[in-house]
């Protein structure tokens, strides 16, 4: 009878403390989040500015896509049907075997190599599978006219 | 008594070099001295705070579910510890948060909490525990400096294998001072009695 009272207070304890935490700690983990994620964008397209881009011809298609963590958030700039780049904004891939999604590496070659020069990398099979799989993806919702720019126009 | 509990943590036992503790986040972390230094602050929250609380709980913890109880405080304070990183030190976080979550299954902590606080008074246990964080993060420092500064000249240092081969070259290089010196102290006690 103690040991279930002691374990169950400990465990009301503990929880306040983590959802104490967790309420001070949320808006700056968010503010993070975000900045990375935009950070990540850069060099990507000159603006994120939705309306000016699609002037351009330019549509930002974000993506969800199943690497080997988990799932990644994928964006793919394609404009006019030729594909601009490629950035991963947000994944759970194994530490140290993510650098194929660094934009000066494997996924900074988007848009500067012909797309069927592109092959999943040794290694990091399943993550460049994963982001060639959300390429295609991006195609094939421009091709049914699921765009965003063409919802605009 | 606090400054043997101090020397002790630091040198005679310490987890990194004498007991061979805590060795996963030691050799995973330490390829530089920021990642170092996240580490090492992380985990001497954790272990400082949980021997705290452990050593003020432990006459109310039942032996039967010490263990549960041990591992509910050190997984808090650990989740605690990746909150406040993921918030305030988001660069770090992104290279090291996987070994600040696998603190929990740290023995070194558990061992601590196990063999000391739970069995002694708060003071002790206390300084007990910062005398074993301070080791332990010495033993981080020491090897992710060594790591960084080699890395220019032999690339291999700052890889998982070089890991190994600079963690084992320090280790025997203490262990070769602990041997002399205590060769020294025995010599002096020969000759005054």
């Amino acid at each position: 009878m103690k040991s279930i009272l002691t374990l169950t207070l400990l465990c009301v304890v503990s929880a306040s403390v983590l959802a104490l935490t967790h309420a001070h700690t949320r808006s700056y983990v968010q503010q993070n989040l975000e900045e990375h994620e935009l950070a990540r964008l850069e060099g990507l397209v000159d603006e994120l500015d939705r309306e000016s881009l699609c002037d351009q011809g330019i549509e930002l298609i974000e993506l969800e896509s199943r690497g080997y963590g988990g799932e990644m958030s994928v964006v793919v700039a394609i404009q006019y049907g030729d594909i601009l780049g490629v950035r991963v904004v947000s994944h759970r891939e194994t530490p140290g075997f993510d650098e194929v999604l660094e934009p000066d590496d494997w996924i900074g070659r988007f848009g500067t190599e012909d797309l069927k020069d592109f092959d999943a990398v040794t290694r990091a099979t399943v993550t460049t599978n994963a982001v060639l799989r959300a390429v295609e993806d991006a195609f094939h919702l421009i091709e049914s006219g699921a765009g965003e720019c063409t919802e605009m126009h | 008594m606090y400054r043997d509990a101090l020397i002790d943590g630091l040198w005679r036992r310490n987890v990194a070099s004498v007991q061979l503790l805590g060795l996963c986040p030691l050799l995973a972390v330490s390829y530089n001295l920021r990642n170092a230094i996240g580490l090492s602050i992380a985990s001497s929250f954790v272990l400082i705070g949980s021997s705290v609380a452990i050593s003020t709980l432990r006459k109310l913890i039942p032996s039967n579910v010490r263990l549960p109880c041990f591992v509910l405080v050190v997984a808090t304070l650990t989740t605690v510890a990746t909150m406040y990183m993921q918030a305030f030190a988001y660069d770090i976080y992104i290279q090291i948060a996987l070994f600040v979550q696998i603190i929990v299954t740290n023995c070194m902590i558990l061992g601590h909490i196990e063999s000391v606080a739970s069995k002694t008074s708060l003071g002790k246990s206390l300084f007990s525990a910062i005398g074993t964080a301070l080791g332990f993060s010495c033993a981080l420092l020491l090897l992710g400096g060594i790591r960084q500064a080699m890395e220019p000249f032999i690339p291999l240092a700052s890889h998982p294998a070089g890991a190994f081969l600079v963690a084992g070259l320090t280790l025997a290089c203490i262990n070769y001072v602990t041997v002399l010196t205590s060769r020294s102290l025995k010599g002096k006690h020969a000759l005054t009695e």
